[in-house]
């Protein structure tokens, strides 16, 4: 259980503002000093990933933990997903599927897809808060993660 | 022969060759008719011809046999006169008595000579003197004499010559003819000369006889005597010549005496004299008809061919020439008839007949056995036609069959089809009302989650009115959510059924129990589960039917009695023609004495969101009941409700026989647990 020097930097896809905004509060609430970032999309996901689009001038840390939600415009998170797990640069970035949906399908596909786990949204904040030190205390205190190579900046909050 | 009639001139046509082959078929009949007849003619004509040449042989025969007796009596006739004369020339002389007695034998009981003379040779000269002498001797008026025109005798004119007869025997004729000159008949006299001539015997034409009191006729025999010792010289005045033996021949006798004539029956004789006169020609007639008169000339019947049966006999006597001939009356031949040609005829006719006859029944059988041919034809035909038909009927019946079955596949497909629609439908459904619930759902938690955020970042900005605002914000929220979810749950009764399976519903109240668990156990609740039948059901609505009956039984206690459930299962009666094997119909039961309901809220309670208490006393949406009756619907189940207020209720899930595999006493159905 190595701590980092440099906090690993959380990138959420999530389409609903509110639900950012909660989830930067919940990160909050369970005392995590982690960076994150947010992208809108699936299309807005992969450029941030790839550099590219919008963030091909101003490249934005590379995550150390992808929160994504399945149901997001343009492109939805089954198809980054899968494009992410099928690139060799980016599927060694654990994705853990934060989303609303429940369904058997779903969870079934994604880890199909090679997503390293499921989580349903909890329905009240509470709930959020401790589903954040949970993510916390597995992913970052428990787990090994992949060192990476790239280095990683460390930005202000993106997003308000 | 059986043909379709359509027209007239096809009806024509079939009858005419019809009687064409009708007249062909009779062919052979007519045929042997014609051959047979034709033929038993042929042989009867022989058999008559045969017949015929018999009777001619027979009557040839019977006519040699009398012209053999004719003759030879007249040839004893001759050797009478001969010996009569044998006599004279053995006799130096011969007087009457002599010739008298000398010639009665020949008489005796006979009649063919009528008289035996002797005419001795008188000339002019010597007349008077021989007349004198014979009336010395005999007889006292003895004249030489002849017969005049008038048939008188008278005496006798001068001639050179008398042939006298001196003595005649029998005596009857004596005084007739004694005396009479013979030389006075020319028809004698020419006898008398041809006799000196040639020194024979020699015959006469037929002549009328003297004396006789009928009219009557005979033949002379004249037997020259000549002087003994003289010799013979034929020239007409031979010095020798003593005189004549005459014999007078009845032709009648004659014959009647050779033959018998009484005897002889259907022939008729003739003789004649060839050489007289026509009006002497005939010596002798008869014809014995069967009345057996004797006349002539009857002509006989001919008998076609018979005509030219006439037996002749040429016979010579006394340098005449004689012709005896015979002829079959018509009766003659009766005798020797046979019935042979008539039996063969008759057996011809006969054979000829019967064969025509088999012919014709042979025609008749082809006839019949046409007649039934075509019986049978057309009885194959009609029953041709009927299989025929039968078989148009059974390719009829295919093709409506196929029709159907193709209706069949037809809307089998359709019934695929809308089976696919439903399905998709019901994804649809199932996709619209899930993904309705989600996104109705995710409003819920922001406001219950900005909720929390609130009370927990903004509690001192808040009063107490703030903060009970915000509860019942939240309160409603979750309601909503409550009731999206129950919604969904109502709806996934249809869009999530499962196919029906064996359910063992005392398994699924276990299991309800078991989640209940917690519950119960708060509650101090008591729950009596007896046997459970096992039906034909989908497990999973099952189990939340029994979940949402249980926990009501649970929810609407009384508030100060811990409740008691009793589940449990009865038979009952529907139709009894209904009972099955597997018995009949079944309810299932769930009991509690919990509050209770009026009865007349039975019916209510089972609607959508109905309550019967307001939210602050009991929680839940008023969907329990409502899902409950749809799965019991889609199940075939009826359940119904009885409830006394203040009691308790009466949750009764009815099965219908058909989905009940077994009852209680099942094997895989446990016995009674107590909870």
């Amino acid at each position: 259980m190595s701590k980092r020097s440099d906090p690993i930097a959380i990138l959420m896809a999530d389409d609903d503002a509110d639900d950012q905004m909660l989830a930067r509060e919940a990160l909050v609430e369970a005392r995590l000093a982690n960076s994150l970032y947010f992208v809108k999309d699936g299309e807005d996901l992969m450029d941030y990933l790839h550099n590219s689009g919008e963030y091909a001038e101003q490249p934005a840390p590379r995550p150390g933990l992808i929160l994504l939600d399945l149901n997001m415009p343009k492109k939805d998170g089954r198809q980054a997903l899968k494009e992410i797990k099928e690139d060799a640069d980016l599927r060694c970035i654990p994705i853990v599927v934060l989303t609303t949906s429940g369904a058997e399908e779903d969870i079934l596909r994604t880890y199909e897809l090679g997503v390293n786990s499921y989580i349903t949204k909890p329905v009240t904040f509470e709930g959020l808060v401790e589903v954040m030190k949970s993510l916390g205390k597995y992913w970052f205190e428990i787990v090994e993660l992949p060192q990476d190579e790239a280095p990683v900046a460390v930005t202000q909050n993106a997003s308000a | 022969m059986n043909q379709n009639m359509s027209t007239g001139q096809g009806a024509a046509e079939p009858t005419r060759r019809q009687s064409r082959v009708v007249r062909k078929r009779y062919v052979p009949v007519l045929l042997t008719l014609a051959v047979g007849a034709t033929f038993s003619l042929f042989v009867w004509e022989k058999a008559i011809s045969n017949q015929d040449h018999h009777f001619r042989h027979e009557f040839e025969h019977v006519a040699d046999n009398y012209s053999l007796l004719i003759t030879s009596r007249i040839e004893s006739k001759f050797q009478a006169l001969e010996s009569i004369r044998s006599f004279y020339y053995g006799s130096k002389t011969v007087d009457r008595d002599e010739f008298a007695s000398f010639v009665a034998p020949y008489f005796k009981g006979r009649n063919d000579i009528h008289a035996v003379l002797w005419a001795p040779l008188v000339r002019r000269s010597q007349r008077m003197q021989f007349e004198q002498t014979v009336r010395a001797e005999g007889p006292g008026n003895f004249y030489i004499m002849e017969s005049t025109e008038e048939g008188q005798l008278a005496t006798a004119l001068q001639r050179d010559e008398y042939f006298p007869v001196l003595h005649v025997a029998p005596d009857e004729s004596e005084t007739a003819i004694a005396g009479y000159d013979l030389a006075s008949d020319p028809v004698l006299l020419s006898a008398i000369d041809k006799s000196r001539q040639t020194g024979q015997i020699v015959a006469s034409e037929r002549v009328q006889l003297l004396g006789c009191r009928t009219t009557e006729y005979g033949i002379y025999i004249f037997v020259p005597v000549y002087e003994k010792d003289a010799v013979l010289q034929a020239d007409t005045n031979s010095p020798c010549l003593q005189g004549f033996i005459g014999g007078i021949l009845h032709i009648d006798g004659v014959v009647e005496c050779a033959l018998d004539i009484t005897r002889i029956k259907a022939v008729c004789i003739d003789v004649s004299d060839d050489e007289a006169p026509a009006v002497n020609k005939v010596l002798y007639s008869h014809c014995s008809s069967p009345g057996g008169e004797r006349s002539m000339p009857q002509r006989r019947l001919p008998l076609g061919e018979h005509d030219d049966m006439q037996h002749r006999t040429h016979y010579r006597m006394g340098q005449r020439n004689w012709t005896i001939s015979f002829e079959p009356c018509k009766d003659f031949f009766s005798a020797y008839r046979t019935s042979q040609p008539l039996l063969v005829l008759v057996a011809g006719l006969l054979v000829t007949v019967l064969t025509a006859l088999c012919f014709l029944m042979g025609i008749g059988r082809t006839l019949r056995i046409e007649r039934l041919v075509g019986k049978r034809t057309q009885q194959l035909r009609t029953a041709n036609d009927s299989l025929e038909a039968e078989i148009a009927e059974g390719k009829r019946i295919q093709s409506q069959k196929e029709n159907l079955l193709s209706l069949l596949s037809v809307a089998n497909n359709e019934l695929i089809e809308s089976n696919e629609k439903l399905s998709r439908s019901n994804q649809e459904l199932e996709d619209f009302a899930y993904v309705a619930s989600h996104d109705l759902q995710e409003p819920l938690r922001k406001v219950t989650a900005f909720g929390d955020r609130l009370k927990a970042r903004c509690s001192d900005m808040l009063d107490e009115t703030g903060r009970d605002y915000v509860e019942r914000m939240q309160n409603a929220a979750r309601r909503m959510s409550t009731l999206i979810n129950d919604l969904l749950t109502y709806s996934r009764v249809s869009s999530k059924a499962q196919p029906f399976a064996e359910v063992d519903l005392e398994e699924t109240v276990r299991e309800v129990l078991e989640d209940l668990d917690v519950h119960i156990e708060e509650l101090n609740a008591t729950v009596q589960v007896g046997p459970l039948p096992c039906v034909q059901a989908d497990a999973l609505q099952m189990r939340q039917l029994m979940q949402n009956l249980i926990s009501n039984a649970l929810k609407f206690h009384k508030p100060d009695m811990s409740p008691e459930v009793k589940i449990y299962s009865r038979p009952v009666d529907e139709d009894a023609t209904e009972a099955t094997a597997s018995g009949s119909a079944v309810e299932v039961v769930v009991e509690d004495n919990g509050i209770g309901f009026e009865e007349k809220h039975a019916a209510q309670i089972f609607r959508m969101f109905q309550r019967l208490h307001g939210r602050s006393e009991y929680e839940g949406t008023g969907v329990g009941l409502a899902v409950c009756r749809k799965i019991a619907e889609r199940h075939g189940a009826a359940i119904t409700a009885k409830g006394t207020a203040g009691v308790g209720a009466r949750f009764a899930l009815r099965f219908a026989s058909g989905s009940v595999l077994s009852q209680s006493t099942a094997t895989n159905c446990k016995g009674i647990r107590n909870v």
